[in-house]
């Protein structure tokens, strides 16, 4: 089983949400925890994991043998993503913008494209309370996020619940994350702005194929905008959280509520055995 | 030199609004100054949501002449590369801008021209 934790706005509670599941469902069953926001990682201040492995993940930049090179430009017309242009006096690569896919070096007809591996960032993994865990990191100025997201799915172990956190919004980060989810749990806050972008998740979610279900954190805040969203397309609300300023407080000390306030065990088990009935 | 490129920021056309941001507006008017044509292409680049850079997406519809407001210091390099020539600090409609360069009042850009929120930054288009 794959939750995996998402939301189109940031800052909406996600880690929380995925760190106190986690902690809540080790109790009963294996769980395995991957923190795909690797621009921004976080679920290792709440978790303090102990790591132990620690991976580069890299992808293949073409580069061109100027000598060899005719200009002819069929590099340029293969590349999916505008990633080559071939000018009069030589040939530009945009790293950033290369997928890493080969596809110029196989058209090239005079042979003048090789790759050479570009460092993105890192995996680390190890154990936190007990859970196997890991997060990946991108490399501070790199842009593309998706293959350390696929690198850290592929640690997913199929005999435990792996909870994944993944990357607000709606790009391709995020939808490296929830590709593949048993069901995809959405967590917002009753705001325009959180039901605006809860909107775009959903329709993510949706095209993947992936059924979802709604955390409201925050609840008391705002106004009914999502749950009236959420009773009209059928999508259930399986825990809100209310506006509370010790659950703030906790978060701010890298407690985990669980920890602090026991009674909010069952709510996240409960919330856990939910989403398995979804997934079925 | 024939075909002029405005960076517009709403639908396009010679009324619209030159963009603030060359790489990030959602149209480009382009004028032919032979035919007195006017076209308006949609932002296809990854900017955009698309795939690409706009500078070589100018290069592929055959500009000559681009007339914005700012621009980042990586897509001066790429335009003029492509032997596209650059002329910033352009305010007011398409039309004003292009008036202004029929009149001959516009000079080219340099590196010093970039905006300079991106100068430290490469991989602005």
């Amino acid at each position: 089983m794959r939750i995996a934790i998402a939301s189109g706005k940031g800052g909406t509670g996600k880690t929380t949400v995925a760190v106190n599941l986690a902690v809540a469902l080790a109790e009963r069953e294996s769980v395995q925890f991957l923190d795909c926001d690797v621009e921004e990682p976080n679920a290792h201040l709440f978790l303090d994991p102990q790591f132990s492995d620690r991976e580069t993940v890299s992808k293949l930049l073409p580069v061109i043998d100027e000598a060899a090179c005719t200009r002819c430009g069929a590099c340029a017309e293969a590349c999916e993503f505008g990633a080559i242009a071939v000018l009069a006096e030589t040939v530009l690569v945009y790293p950033e913008i290369c997928h890493g896919c080969g596809r110029c070096r196989m058209v090239c007809p005079a042979n003048a494209i090789r790759e050479e591996p570009h460092e993105l960032g890192v995996v680390e993994s190890g154990l936190a309370r007990g859970i196997p865990f890991a997060h990946g990191l991108l490399t501070v100025g790199e842009a593309m996020a998706t293959p350390i997201i696929h690198r850290l799915k592929e640690r997913i172990d199929p005999e435990r619940t792996a909870i994944l956190d993944a990357p607000p919004g709606t790009g391709c980060p995020t939808i490296a994350a929830i590709a593949g989810a048993d069901v995809a749990l959405l967590v917002t806050e009753p705001t325009p702005f959180g039901l605006h972008d809860l909107k775009a998740a959903v329709g993510v979610a949706r095209s993947l194929d992936v059924p979802t279900s709604v955390v409201i954190n925050r609840d008391g805040v705002g106004d009914d905008g999502v749950e009236r969203y959420c009773r009209a397309e059928g999508i259930p609300v399986a825990l809100s959280i209310p506006f509370d300023r010790e659950i703030a407080s906790l978060y701010s000390s890298g407690t985990i509520l669980v920890d602090a306030r026991p009674e909010w065990k069952p709510r996240f088990v409960g919330l856990a055995s939910q989403l398995k009935e979804m997934a079925k | 030199m024939t075909k002029v490129c405005v960076p517009t920021a709403g639908p396009g056309g010679l009324d619209d609004r030159v963009g603030e941001h060359f790489g990030r507006v959602p149209t480009y008017t382009i004028y032919d100054a032979k035919t007195e044509n006017v076209e308006v292409v949609d932002n296809s680049s990854e900017h955009a949501g698309g795939t690409g850079l706009p500078a070589d997406i100018l290069a592929g519809l055959g500009i000559d002449v681009l007339l914005c407001s700012g621009l980042g210091r990586r897509a001066i390099g790429i335009l003029t590369e492509h032997g596209i020539e650059v002329c910033v600090g352009q305010s007011g409609t398409a039309r004003d801008a292009i008036d202004a360069w029929k009149g001959g009042r516009l000079s080219g850009a340099s590196d010093a021209d970039a905006c300079q929120q991106h100068a430290f930054r490469d991989r602005h288009g």
